[in-house]
Parts: structure tokens; sequence; C-alpha cells
């Protein structure tokens, strides 16, 4: 491979570590090692949340830079850890530029679990986490019917009408709003709310709020800013779908909830 | 109690199959996320305070999936992710939010220091657990998993 293609490599490397929930510090030690080892000198990079900047020397006599974009996407554990076991096999020189290649093709292939499964285990999820924060059985019951419809509109829905990020929030924490109503409305269920958080705990971005606040304690400022503002935002679009519904319910049913 | 804790276990698992955690770690992370909540009740009923019982959960949990993460042979971030799934504060940023847009002043204030005051903690008690050193679980040299 020529020294451009191995720094390309390198980058796609970094890229898919990033994106797929990988912290920082685990991307920049991924990229040095892989540099170190496929033979690029003075490597040095510069990673946020969602982009990479890093330089090289390439040929012995040129800088060369490369920006990349990366797109956050939902967190899938199992690339990263297959992403940090071929880190660790180039660290220990054990694979070549090939071979890399080869196995990140093969990592970016992997995917989450079936969709109807992933349905039915947020339903459960919902429905656990609003007996947690203190609901009843029945709350729990509605949660986990509310969660997984949620989730349903979600990858079913959304997935292919309603693309981008600020619609699929609203719209999906509507619709798992306005099953808690109906069924509330009809006599299933003690607490409202119990209910809606429960059924909203998929959307809730309480992950990236604790990993902005990780990477201050890190002093990486500007990561933990994007991440910060993201989760701001979705908290935000999540509220705008669940009060306009209980706010429409209650006009029409005119139930006092 | 018991019921709770079953129930964290639970949660957790179903969550960790939407994080697309290998299915070999599944029972792990479940653990993870039990053993969490369990030290959060424990932390309730011994002094009621949420911030400290979160601190200490997280605290105990990370160097649980250290420790977890050398036995597995996996990052640490698989179970760490899945188990802090129970305590994130996902209750108090929805109320935050929900309190703005319902115009309610006071309630966001308060309600938003409390998701800050969690998330603060939760963070603190991992880079704490971080800094232990990886010797105590297992490992040769310092490495960080």
């Amino acid at each position: 491979m020529q020294q451009k293609e191995l720094f390309d490599l390198v980058i796609s490397l970094g890229e898919t570590m990033l994106s797929n929930g990988g912290e920082i510090f685990r991307t920049n030690e991924m990229m040095e090692h892989a540099a170190r080892q496929f033979g690029l000198h003075e490597f040095s990079v510069f990673t946020i949340t969602n982009g990479i900047l890093a330089s090289v020397v390439v040929d012995g006599q040129l800088h060369s830079a490369q920006v990349r974009n990366v797109h956050l996407l939902p967190i899938c554990l199992s690339r990263v850890e297959a992403m940090n076991t071929l880190s660790r096999e180039i660290a220990m020189g054990l694979r070549t530029p090939e071979e890399t290649l080869q196995r990140l093709e093969e990592i970016q292939k992997m995917g989450l679990a079936p969709r109807p499964i992933r349905v039915l285990c947020a339903g459960i999820g919902s429905g656990a986490f609003s007996y947690l924060v203190g609901g009843s059985w029945a709350d729990c019951f509605v949660a986990f019917l509310a969660g997984s419809s949620l989730y349903a509109f979600l990858s079913y829905v959304c997935k292919y009408i309603f693309t981008s990020k600020i619609l699929s929030t609203i719209l999906s924490s509507a619709v798992a709003t306005l099953v808690c109503c109906v069924f509330f409305s009809f006599g299933t269920g003690t607490q409202l709310d119990m209910m809606i958080i429960g059924s909203i705990f998929p959307l809730v971005p309480g992950v990236p709020l604790t990993n902005s606040v990780r990477n201050f304690l890190e002093s990486d400022y500007l990561a933990g800013t994007i991440r910060l503002v993201d989760a701001l935002l979705t908290a935000g679009y999540i509220a705008v779908g669940v009060s306009s519904v209980m706010y429409l319910y209650s006009l029409l049913g005119g139930v006092a909830l | 109690m018991i019921l709770q804790v079953i129930l964290a276990f639970v949660g957790t698992v179903a969550f960790s199959v939407l994080f697309g955690a290998p299915p070999r770690h599944f029972l792990y992370c479940g653990l993870t996320g039990a053993f969490g909540w369990w030290v959060y009740l424990v932390g309730m009923q011994l002094n009621g305070s949420q911030i400290v019982s979160t601190f200490a959960a997280t605290f105990l949990l990370t160097a649980l999936s250290r420790w977890f993460s050398t036995i597995r042979r996996t990052p640490t971030i698989v179970f760490l992710i899945c188990g802090i799934f129970a305590l994130v504060p996902g209750a108090a940023i929805y109320s935050t939010a929900y309190y703005l847009f319902a115009g309610q002043d006071f309630l966001v204030l308060q309600s938003g220091g409390l998701a800050l005051k969690l998330a603060v903690s939760i963070a603190l008690g991992i880079s704490f657990a971080y800094a232990l050193p990886s010797r105590l679980f297992g490992w040769k040299q310092s490495s960080r998993l």
C-alpha cells in the first residue's frame, strides 16, 4: 500500500471507532498505534465528538492533512469491542495493512439485533425502568406497550419517512405519550408521569450527558460542549413531543391529566 | 428490594441489546446494572442523599466493570455503558425540559440542577474508579482497557 492509502486506512479506523461509541482517548490511541506500526511519520491527531483532524508526513517531505466529519450513530458496542481487539492486534504487530482493511470492512458490516427483538427489548426496558422510578405494576405494563410502540415507530416509520433527528424524536415521543394517555383515560395505570418517563427511556440522553461531563473532566472541553448541546437539544425535542400531545389530549378529550 | 434489583437486571439486559452489546456478555452487563442499583438502594437507605448514593453506586459499578473486563477480555465500556443506564438522570433531564415548556420556571431550576449534579457525580465516580491502579484488577502492566 502507498502511504496515502495507509493514511486513509488509519483515519477510517478512527472514524469507525468514534462513530460507534468509542471514547476519544480510545480512538486516538488506536490511530497512533496503527500509524506507528504502518510506518507513518510524525502522525498527530485531534479528535472531537463528531470530527477527526490529522496530519502526517507523506514520502518523507510533504505534510498531508485530513479532516473527517464523523456522524453520530447509535452506540454499537459489539463493533467497539471488535475494533478494540483489532487495535490490540495492530499494536502487537500481528496485522498487516491489507488484513486490517479486510477486517475493518467485516466490522462495518456487523449490525444490531434484528428489529422485532429490539422493539421487544425497548418495551421490556421501559417497563422495568418505569417500575424503578416508582411506578406501579399497571404503570409498568403501560410503559412496556408505550416503549415498544415508540421504538417500533422510530425504527419502522421514522427510518424511511421522517429521517431528520428533530422530527423523529418529537414524533416518536408523541406516539409514546399518546399510548400512555389513552390507557390512562381508560383507567389503566396510576401515575401518568411514571408511565411516560419509563416509556421515553430509550430516547432520553442520559448516557450522552454523562459522557459529556466525563469529557469535561478529562479536559476535552470542545467534545464535552458538543455532546452537552446535543443532549440538551434531544431532551428539548422529547419535551416538545410529550407536552404537545398532553395539551392536545386535554383539549380534545376534556380529561384532566 | 430484591424485586427492584431483579428488574434492574432485566432492564439493563434489555438496553444492552439496544446498544448492540455482544450476546455473550449480556449476563455480565445485567449483573453490573443490578449491582449498581443495589448499591444505590442501600445508599438511599443509609443516608438518603441521591447524589452520594449515585456517586457510590457509580464508583463501585465502574470498579466491577473493570474487573469483568479483565476476566471477560473486553473493553470496560461494554459493561459500563449498559450498567450505568439505570443510574443516569433520565427522569430529571425529562422533567427539566418538560417544566421549561410548561412555563414552571422554579421547577426548571430545581430539576435541572438535580440532573446536572447527578451527571457530575456519575462522571466523578467513573473517573475515580478509572484512576485506581490497574494491577488491582489483574493486569500485569498498566493498560487502559
